[in-house]
């Protein structure tokens, strides 16, 4: 049993710990702080999920929770890595990778502004999900292992800029971080 | 004399008036359960200082519901609030201070630190 495999044999410049990024031998996955679907926490993300979770990351982290539960040896990249993820954009440990992802997404001006103040609000520790639908709406999901939890903030930016969705936040416990700003 | 766009915003994130002002400026925020909608026509955006994020966090401190409303909506306004704290002193202890208040979570030393010193020096 060769033990590199997925990591392309390449365990140097590959990682590849739950064997869900390519067959052996076709396609590592790549170090560069972008996440194919692999490089969340899974302790993080099992220690706070379930309320809150629902679009891209949920997706996302949900394929990886999928794949790690499985036998590793007889999971397909093809499987994990759908059509969908792949035209989501991915997951981005940094800004700059999210950045660099982004630029080359094909925005408006306006909306690539809209969505790069979105990540500008991701910290050191935080995980950056970037997708867009058909609509050509733009979601920005930022993933953050809080001390009560995981926090989640998803801003779906228009096309045109002018509009944003927010859907956020629970911790733990499934409290709703949101707050009605009424006062 | 009409406020300014921009200087309305900004003086939400200063905590000096209170987010529901920006309906003035054409900025709409409806809430629905955990969905937040934004509607900003005009696109109006504000940039925010480590500064005034510094006063807010000040000005907000003795008011937790407050503060975990302000630090909220200064982390999901980004369709009208630019904050520039990247590479700023100070700038990521507010970063994690306003996901921290955000959540309920009591602030950790260096958030509170930095928000007194900035706003002290302004």
């Amino acid at each position: 049993m060769n033990l590199y495999a997925y990591a392309g044999n390449n365990p140097v410049s590959f990682s590849d710990p739950f064997g869900l990024c390519g067959h052996p031998g076709e396609r590592p996955c790549p170090d560069d702080g972008r996440i194919v679907s692999t490089a969340v926490d899974p302790t993080v993300f099992l220690g706070g999920i379930v309320g809150g979770l629902r679009d891209l990351g949920a997706r996302l982290l949900g394929r990886a929770v999928a794949g790690i539960a499985a036998d590793a040896a007889e999971v397909s990249a093809a499987e994990v890595l759908t059509t969908e993820a792949v035209e989501a954009g991915g997951s981005y440990t940094t800004k700059a990778a999210a950045r660099t992802a982004l630029g080359e997404m094909g925005l408006s001006d306006v909306q690539s502004t809209a969505v790069n103040r979105a990540i500008g609000r991701a910290t050191a520790n935080t995980t950056i999900g970037l997708a867009r639908d058909e609509a050509g709406n733009v979601t920005v999901s930022l993933t953050r292992a809080g001390r009560n939890g995981v926090q989640v903030i998803e801003s779906m930016v228009s096309p045109d800029g002018s509009k944003t969705v927010v859907q956020k936040a629970y911790d733990a416990a499934g409290n709703l971080v949101h707050l009605d700003p009424k006062s | 004399m009409r406020d300014q766009p921009e200087e309305m915003v900004r003086a939400c994130i200063r905590g000096t008036r209170p987010w529901a002002d920006l309906r003035a400026v054409g900025i709409e925020l409806k809430t629905t359960g955990s969905i937040l909608n934004v509607e900003n026509p005009h696109n109006v955006v504000a940039t925010a200082t480590p500064t005034d994020v510094a006063e807010g966090f000040v000005r907000l401190a003795s008011d937790p519901d407050r503060l975990r409303e302000w630090a909220s909506m200064l982390l999901e306004g980004s369709s009208f609030i630019d904050l520039k704290l990247e590479g700023q002193a100070y700038g990521e202890a507010l970063l994690n201070g306003l996901w921290e208040a955000s959540a309920g979570e009591p602030l950790r030393e260096s958030a509170v630190l930095a928000a007194r010193e900035l706003f002290s020096l302004s």
